[in-house]
């Protein structure tokens, strides 16, 4: 019984860990705050409901929408609150946002952001490139 | 709640199962090989044939060791620690930021071995798996280690929780949220398989209530990067 039991959930784990969940950010936005560039990402209540559900950790990770090797990954929040795990107060869509300087941020042409990440045997999570509009 | 302890113990074995380190380098050493020679990457000629008395002036330095599932792979890979190092180097293109997975033994160990110059800071940031991986390596390097953190460690280290001789300030936190997340799960899993730290010996120790994967929120709660960024100021700033 103990056996069918393990068998089971290393049947159910490689299934979930096979998975790639590739998320489709509606828009990005990116306005100046100071010294601080603040980089928006906007995501459907799907996409907020399979990061909540599997537990994702990820990144809005900045990149030259011609050269993704140019990352820098950004921490994301939600109203002040830090997002981890997937811990978003409710599955509704959700705009997340991190920030990092404004010269590091003009450093890019054409700054694109893709999110990033994974959980602990749930997965990673990924998306296209989003072309981020400068608000300011 | 077993559910979620069998997944993570069958991960956790698939994870030592995968085996092979991966050497991931985040920086890139400022100093260039000479085009014709190359001689001042001869570990003998870069200190005037003499490397244990100079030492290398580009050396500062950051390693971070993240925990099981933090590197990408196809099982997953939170990436949070990764993700973290690699923000941390955007932000301070001037120091060595480096990040290994807690497998990349040879590789911190080589890390911490380079030489620096007299005053400047080593710290060695630990999450998990890579907690434990920080105590040993400060214990077993003879390298001064001017801030160690761990931030909910798992598994057994080497010494028996006394800070280790060469480190200055050790700092750790330990997770003890009220609810159990799948990170929580894969910990204590991660503690039946690998045994627990013994963190007596740390200069300061917190409980948090964040779950065991929330690496950002622990850094923060004990303002780690304040005392990382402190210990790159000259004494008079």
């Amino acid at each position: 019984m103990r056996l069918g039991y393990s068998l089971a959930a290393c049947a159910v784990a490689l299934v979930l860990s096979a998975c790639t969940h590739t998320a489709k950010p509606i828009s990005a936005t990116a306005h100046a705050t100071g010294e601080n560039a603040v980089v928006e990402v906007a995501l459907d209540q799907r996409d907020v409901q399979v990061i909540k559900d599997r537990e994702l950790y990820f990144s809005i990770v900045v990149v030259e929408c011609a050269d993704k090797s140019k990352r820098w990954p950004l921490q994301p929040y939600l109203g002040g609150r830090m997002i981890e795990g997937g811990n978003f107060p409710s599955a509704k869509g959700a705009t997340v946002y991190g920030t990092m300087p404004v010269k590091g941020f003009q450093e890019y042409k054409r700054p694109c952001v893709t999110l990033e990440g994974g959980g602990y045997l749930t997965g990673n999570l990924s998306s296209p490139l989003v072309p981020v509009q400068t608000t300011n | 709640m077993m559910r979620n302890l069998s997944l993570a113990v069958l991960g956790m074995a698939l994870a030592i199962a995968s085996g092979a380190a991966e050497a991931r380098w985040l920086s890139v050493d400022p100093v260039k090989a000479e085009p014709n020679s190359g001689q001042n990457f001869n570990r003998y000629k870069y200190a005037n044939n003499n490397p244990y008395s100079f030492t290398d002036p580009d050396g500062r330095r950051d390693i971070y060791i993240g925990g099981g599932w933090d590197k990408k792979s196809f099982i997953g890979g939170s990436q949070i620690v990764q993700s973290y190092a690699e923000d941390q180097k955007r932000l301070h293109p001037d120091r060595d930021i480096q990040y290994f997975s807690w497998k990349e033994v040879d590789n911190i160990s080589a890390a911490m071995s380079r030489p620096l110059a007299e005053g400047e800071p080593l710290n060695v940031i630990g999450h998990s798996l890579g907690g434990s991986q920080a105590i040993r390596h400060a214990n077993n390097s003879n390298a001064t280690v001017t801030n160690l953190i761990t931030i909910d460690p798992v598994g057994k280290q080497a010494g028996n929780g006394t800070k280790p001789a060469s480190t200055g300030n050790w700092v750790n936190v330990t997770a003890s949220p009220a609810t159990t997340d799948r990170s929580d799960s894969v910990a204590k899993a991660g503690r039946v398989l690998f045994g627990t730290t013994n963190t007596s010996g740390a200069t300061t120790s917190q409980t948090s209530t964040a779950h065991h994967g929330y690496f950002n929120t622990m850094m923060g709660e004990v303002k780690a990067q304040e005392a990382i960024d402190n210990s790159y100021k000259k004494p008079n700033e």
